[in-house]
Order: C-alpha cells, then sequence, then structure tokens
C-alpha cells in the first residue's frame, strides 16, 4: 500500500520528482567524472614511468637495497646472464635488461651535481625501455665513438651543457676508491619524469667498465608482457631468485608512483567528501521545501489515519524510488561524458613544464573505472536517503489540522 | 519594487530560509575545497620562501642559471650597508653556496654545502631549533653540521669526518675534511635530503675564494612587500648583479603549482556543476510553489515584467544573503584547517615527501578565495532566477490559478 502510495505521489508532482532524480544523477555524473580522470592521471604517470625508464620490476643484491655501493653487484656476467634466462623463462615476463648503476657527481665546465651514472647494454634498453625513443637531440648510443653520454634536458639545462659539450663523471669503483673519467653529451633526453631526468645519466657500459677495469653489474630490468596484477607477478617472480638476490616492483623503486595512488585515494576521499555534503544539502534542501509545499496533503493523508511510522516510511520509500531511477540515468552519464573526454582530452597545454614536474602528460585523458561506478551510485542513493530523514522528521512534527488549513 | 521583494522574503519564511542555506552551503563547498588545493601550496612556498631562501636574493648576473662559483662577489665591492638599510629590509644575509660530492670511507653522495652564518640567517637555517643530535659549529671551525636524512643515507654521526671534493673558484680543486658536529632536521624535505651547513668562512677556504660570496639573501620585515623592496633595492644592485624574487628562483615550483591548480580546476568545475544544479533546483521548486501566485497577480492587472522583475528582486536578495553568511562562516572553518592541517601519516608520508612537501593539508585564510567563489554562486544564482523569468513570461494565469 505504501509503495504503492509513494509511488503515485512522485508521478503526481513531476517538478519535484525530476528535481531529486536530477540531483542523484548530476551527483553520481560528478562522481565519476572525478574518479575518471584521478585514475587516468596516475595511470598515465605510472605507465609513462615503467615504460621509459623504471620497468615492472628490478633485480638488484639485497645488498644493493641497502645501500647501493658500487660493491654490491649481482655477481659476475656468467651468473648475470643465467639469471636473466631464468628470468625470462617465465610465462608473464617479456624481456629483461642489465645495467650497471653508480652513484656519482656529474662536473661540468661551470658546475657540478649529484648524479646516477647508469651504464647500459644500449641494444637491451632499446627492446625493454622507450627511452631511446624520448630524445630531443643527438642519438641513444647509434654512433660509434668512446665516452658518449646521454642526459636528461633538465640537467643539462642546469649545467648549461650542450650537445658534444665534455663533463666530467666522478664515482666510486668496487673498492670504494674514486675514479674519475670525463665524457661528451652525445644525446639529451626528457621523459614525462622531470625528477629522473634530473638525476640520471646513461653511459655506455663498455665505457665504464673501461674506467672501472672491471664489468659491474648492479641492476636487471624486467618487463613483463602486461601492466595488470603486477604485484602479483612481483612476489612470484621474487620467490624464483636465487639467495642473495632482491626484486623491487615499480612501486618500489619509484615510491611516489606507487604513493601517488595513496594521495590520489586520499584527495579522491575530500573532494568526493565535499561533493557528497553539496549534494546532501541540495537534496535536504529540496525535500524540505517539497514538505513545505505538501504540508495540506500530508496533513490530509494523517487525518485520513495514516500513522506516522508510514508516512514516514513513505517518505523514504519515494526518496528510494527516486534514486533508482537517478541511479542508472547518471551511470549513463557519467559513463558516456568519461568516453566523450577519452576522445578529446582536457587541454593543459599552457601548465605544460609544470604538469612534467608532476610527471603528467599536458592533455589529460580520464579512463573508465567500471568498478567504482556501482560504489559511487550507492553512495549517492545512501546520500539522498539521510537526506530524505530530516525532512521525513520534519513532516511528522505537522500538526493535521492546521496543515490542511494552511497556516 | 525593493519592498515587495522584501516582503514576499518574509511572507514565506521557510522558503527563504532554505534558498540562503542553498547558496550558503555551496558558497562553504566550494571555498573549503579551494581553500585546500591552494592552502598546502601556500604552506609550502611560505616554508621554502620565508625560511629557507628568502623572498629575494642578489647574485653575481648569471648565477643562478649556472650555478657556477665563476660567478661570484667579491664581498669587499658591495654596498651591503645601503642595501640593508632600504625600507622594509630587515637584514641581508651572506652565504656561499656550491654542489659538492660528500664521502664517508664507505658510501658518498653529492650534496650541497652552504656556507652560512647561523646568527644571522633566516629562521630555518638559525640551527637552534633545527638541530637534532650535537651542537651547532664555531664559526671558522672545521666542522659541519649535516641535515637529517644525508646523514642517515652516508650513515654518519656526530664526531665522524666527511670529505668533501668538488670544484672550487676559477676551476681549481676544492677538498676538504671536516668533522660532524651536529645534525639537523630542515624542514624542507627535498633540503634535509641533501643539505650540508658549514661556517662561512671555512666554505670559503675550501672553494679556495677568499671573501666571496654566491649569494646575498634579502630577509624582510614581517609583512614588507618584496616587489616593493625589490624596486627600491634595483637602483642599488646596479648592472653587474642580478636581483631575483622567489618566483623567479623556482619557476618550476610556479609552474608545478599552476599545473596542480589547473587539475583541482577539473574538480572545482564538477563542484559547480552540482552547486548550478542545487540552485537550480530551489528556483524550479519555487516556481512551482507559486504558480497560483503569480497567476493571481498577473489575472489582477500585475504585469509580467514587473512581477519577473519582483521575483529575480526576491532572489539575488536572498542568494546574495546566502553567499556573505556562507563566505562568513566558512572562515573558521579555513583558520581550524590552517592551524590543524589534516596529517597523513603512514606509507603517505614518504610519498609526500618525495614530492618535496610535508605530509600535510592546509588551508589558506586567504579572503580572496571566499570573493571570488562567493561572487561565483552568486552568479550562478542569478543565472538560475533565469528559470523563474521565463516561466512568468509565459505564464497563463488562467491554467496557473486552477492548478
Amino acid at each position: 500500500m505504501i509503495f504503492k502510495v509513494a509511488w503515485r505521489n512522485i508521478w503526481r508532482s513531476k517538478v519535484r520528482s525530476f528535481i531529486v532524480i536530477g540531483s542523484i544523477a548530476v551527483g553520481i555524473w560528478a562522481g565519476l567524472l572525478i574518479i575518471g580522470f584521478s585514475f587516468g592521471m596516475n595511470n598515465e604517470r605510472t605507465t609513462s614511468a615503467i615504460g621509459t625508464t623504471i620497468g615492472h620490476a628490478q633485480i638488484h643484491s639485497a645488498a644493493f637495497d641497502v645501500e647501493p655501493l658500487s660493491s654490491a653487484t649481482l655477481g659476475d656476467p656468467a651468473s648475470v646472464g643465467d639469471l636473466r634466462r631464468s628470468v625470462e623463462e617465465l610465462p608473464f615476463v617479456a624481456g629483461t635488461a642489465q645495467r650497471t648503476v653508480l652513484q656519482g657527481m656529474i662536473n661540468s665546465a661551470k658546475s657540478a651535481r649529484a648524479a646516477r651514472i647508469m651504464g647500459v647494454w644500449p641494444e637491451d634498453e632499446r627492446l625493454q625501455t622507450t627511452l631511446p625513443m624520448n630524445l630531443v637531440e643527438g642519438d641513444f648510443f647509434e654512433e660509434n665513438g668512446r665516452n658518449r653520454l646521454v642526459i636528461g634536458e633538465k640537467l643539462a639545462n642546469r649545467l648549461g651543457l650542450k650537445l658534444r659539450s665534455k663533463v666530467v663523471l666522478t664515482f666510486q669503483d668496487a673498492e670504494g676508491t674514486l675514479s674519475r673519467a670525463s665524457f661528451r653529451v652525445s644525446g639529451i633526453y626528457k621523459t614525462l619524469n622531470a625528477t629522473w631526468d634530473e638525476f640520471h645519466l646513461y653511459v655506455h657500459h663498455e665505457d665504464l667498465e673501461k674506467t672501472l677495469g672491471t664489468l659491474l653489474v648492479h641492476e636487471v630490468l624486467v618487463r613483463f608482457n602486461e601492466t595488470v596484477d603486477t604485484d602479483e607477478k612481483a612476489v612470484q617472480l621474487a620467490s624464483s631468485l636465487p639467495e642473495g638476490l632482491a626484486l623491487k616492483s615499480w612501486k618500489q623503486v619509484n615510491p611516489e608512483l606507487g604513493f601517488a595512488d595513496d594521495m590520489m585515494a586520499i584527495m579522491l576521499v575530500l573532494v568526493l567528501g565535499i561533493i557528497m555534503m553539496a549534494l546532501l544539502f541540495g537534496i535536504i534542501n529540496n525535500m524540505l521545501m517539497a514538505i513545505l509545499e505538501r504540508r495540506r496533503e500530508l496533513g490530509m493523508l494523517m487525518a485520513v489515519g495514516m500513522n506516522k511510522r508510514k508516512l514516514f516510511l513513505m517518505i523514504l520509500i519515494e526518496t528510494l524510488m527516486l534514486g533508482f531511477v537517478g541511479g542508472p540515468i547518471g551511470i549513463v552519464l557519467g559513463d558516456l561524458s568519461t568516453r566523450l573526454m577519452m576522445q578529446i582530452g582536457i587541454d593543459l597545454t599552457s601548465k605544460k613544464d609544470g604538469l612534467a614536474e608532476l610527471g603528467v602528460q599536458s592533455i589529460i585523458y580520464p579512463e573508465i573505472v567500471p568498478e567504482y561506478y556501482i560504489i559511487i551510485a550507492i553512495m549517492v542513493v545512501t546520500t539522498a536517503l539521510i537526506a530524505s530523514i530530516l525532512p521525513a522528521v520534519r513532516a511528522l512534527k505537522l500538526n493535521p489540522v492546521q496543515a490542511i488549513r494552511g497556516e | 519594487m525593493l519592498k515587495l521583494a522584501w516582503r514576499n522574503i518574509w511572507r514565506n519564511k521557510g522558503r527563504s530560509i532554505i534558498t540562503i542555506a542553498a547558496t550558503m552551503f555551496c558558497v562553504i563547498f566550494a571555498v573549503v575545497l579551494r581553500s585546500f588545493q591552494v592552502g598546502v601550496w601556500e604552506h609550502m612556498v611560505d616554508d621554502i620562501v620565508a625560511n629557507n631562501f628568502g623572498y629575494l636574493q642578489i647574485h653575481q648576473k648569471g648565477f643562478w642559471g649556472e650555478q657556477s662559483l665563476g660567478l661570484s662577489m667579491d664581498e669587499a665591492t658591495l654596498p651591503m650597508d645601503q642595501w640593508a638599510e632600504v625600507d622594509g629590509v630587515r637584514s641581508v644575509v651572506r652565504r656561499l653556496e656550491s654542489f659538492s660530492l660528500v664521502s664517508t670511507e664507505q658510501s658518498n653522495r653529492g650534496s650541497l654545502v652552504l656556507g652560512i652564518e647561523p646568527e644571522k640567517e633566516l629562521p630555518g637555517l638559525q640551527l637552534q631549533d633545527q638541530i637534532i643530535e650535537g651542537q651547532v659549529f664555531a664559526p671558522g671551525s672545521d666542522q659541519v653540521v649535516v641535515s637529517e636524512g644525508l646523514a642517515e643515507f652516508l650513515k654518519v654521526s656526530v664526531g665522524d669526518s666527511l670529505m668533501f671534493l668538488s670544484q672550487g673558484y676559477r676551476g681549481a680543486s676544492a677538498y676538504g675534511q671536516f668533522m660532524v658536529s651536529g645534525i639537523a632536521k630542515i624542514s624542507n624535505p627535498e633540503l634535509n635530503k641533501q643539505l650540508v651547513l658549514m661556517p662561512l668562512q671555512t666554505a670559503q677556504w675550501m672553494y679556495n675564494g677568499m671573501g666571496l660570496l654566491t649569494t646575498a639573501v634579502v630577509d624582510l620585515e614581517p609583512g614588507a612587500d618584496h616587489k616593493e623592496v625589490k624596486a627600491q633595492l634595483l637602483p642599488l644592485t646596479g648592472e653587474e648583479l642580478e636581483l631575483l624574487e622567489w618566483e623567479e628562483l623556482f619557476p618550476e615550483l610556479i609552474q608545478t603549482i599552476e599545473a596542480d591548480m589547473a587539475g583541482g580546476q577539473i574538480f572545482i568545475t564538477i563542484l559547480y556543476f552540482i552547486i548550478s544544479f542545487v540552485l537550480l533546483g530551489t528556483v524550479i521548486m519555487m516556481v512551482s510553489e507559486r504558480e497560483r501566485e503569480f497567476g493571481i497577480l498577473v489575472s489582477i492587472g500585475m504585469r509580467k515584467t514587473k512581477l519577473a522583475f519582483v521575483t529575480v528582486l526576491e532572489n539575488l536578495m536572498l542568494t546574495l544573503g546566502g553567499a556573505f553568511v556562507g563566505m562568513a562562516l566558512v572562515k573558521p572553518v579555513q583558520f581550524y584547517f590552517k592551524y590543524n592541517p589534516i596529517d597523513l601519516s603512514g606509507q603517505m608520508k614518504e610519498a609526500i615527501e618525495q614530492f618535496d612537501f610535508e605530509p600535510k593539508l592546509y588551508t589558506t585564510t586567504s579572503f580572496i578565495i571566499n570573493l571570488n567563489h562567493g561572487a561565483i554562486v552568486f552568479v550562478i544564482g542569478v543565472l538560475v532566477s533565469l528559470y523563474a523569468v521565463w516561466k512568468i513570461m509565459k505564464l497563463e494565469p488562467v491554467k496557473s490559478m486552477r492548478a
């Protein structure tokens, strides 16, 4: 019976129902769009970092993870080769690359900076990362020559370096003695991650080998076939490693990427919370107005014998029904506008440099995250229900006689 | 007319209060969201600029771009006293800054080395409050203070010695071995990872540049406008020197802030969609509820334009009232979170330290935000009341009176 009355009430005043349905739909729409953008920004940052520089996981010696000393290698070249072969046999591994990693300083004629020196096997790097495609000037060890250096654009600018400028690199050998060697800039790269660009230098492993006297391999980068379930894959990979070696997933290598997820989650809670609050008050307002408007009608219902409990229930059921209509509309609207935005993107080109600092491209594309559709819809409908409680309580306090008279 | 509108407002108090409340909450939500977005950066800039780098810095022309000791200033030739006398300048702080490889027997790291005089420094580098272990170096001694993060990385504690290797003035090599007299926690996470502080004279000695300074930091009186001070200082610095304000010192910071703000703009825009909808809802309800009243007024001879005008006027008064109340009521919230920021603990902490800001969400208390968003909500209120105009203009008195 109450359902029927509630259903009729909804149809009797179409404008009011339309407003509540609309509020619910707009709330869901907003929630989906915000989540879409947050995920879009974040995933872009992650995929770009994984693809260009860090890979899905990295293998180091356990000692290297404690302290990245030159002596903390993965063992002699032959055992590194065995390691790579065994890792590549895993079904989800697409490829591996090895690197020498040294902590050091770079000195230009004018200035000096701290840097991490990556001694690379260019063909490995070309297969497993997209860094060689991110060169703004010069090339990635394509031409022959000794002591060539590929440097981030940002660091190059800081040090006043151009193509073919000469620099001196200082680093420790395996015994801890400082070595120096001069290099010439042969390429300048630029990734989306400005923090990486400012700190990482690429040199050919052969040149480091000559200076150090031995070949040191500190790092094996592992690329998975897909960027899904990376945590599970990393755990599986880690369990297959021999004693003394440790695996770091991309989240551990570049914690800011993993933590950016958390950061985003907190900002999302804040933003969604504020939006839900706005919605809550919007609906409370409308429902209160509705009660004001319906004094006569509610008074009449009470006068003809509807008890207060039923009246209260009736108002809640009305809201719930409106929610069931508004919910799907909101989801469809949100989904459509996210898809539309995926086509056009939001252009923030004027903020390009700043976004590069944050590791994001200048055109932001949202992403569809279906897991959240239902959650958001439930949140919004719950919000609407909560919002209808206060007006319903107000309705209970009506005095039927006065209400019918319109006082 | 005004009187009529005023009376209408009072005639239906319930509805008026609801409209005011709607506007008020819209303003509050918009302002709170924006205050957080702006507040986090405001706090960070304040920390970096006011405590560590200063609002204005003077260097040899080109130094900031190249960070090279070759572009340092001879203190004897600088009119420091004249600069210090400019209105709004509290003092001029002398520094020698450079990068150096700092090593222990086991490890090394490139670090920012600042030669300073702690007692004359900016609040963030006076060291008394920052030292967490050991003590401040004595002026001119062979001692250094290492930032907490760097000390952890190098695994050094008070009493250990550190080797410095860098490039000195005019390309000479710069070497030094100094004892760690103290470990300091620098509030800026980026600096905390890489800063070494030593007495100014010791730095000059190590870099082979007695009497040389790279940087003169202009410390301002509280409340002084750095742009005004800059204008007064400019004629005193001359052609050879560069006088940079913080916006020029840290362009990347500005860009990052702008980019983050642009992202925040997306969220604010979405919030405004909801706000518009809430306000529109209120107007639609108002019109549908008063259809009968409007019908009567029109049929007894009130011109529709006049009626529409009165209704809009009513709505404007209510929206304006709500906007003002909202702007005022949100103030305590802003103050509360400025001094009691939301603390993000646990893993989050490391994340934000990597991004170089403190793991706390602050709000700003700048009233401009309240004004801006109060005004935007008001404008939305004006736009949605056009719905009432449209409804009144196509009103059919007979039909609406029957409703």
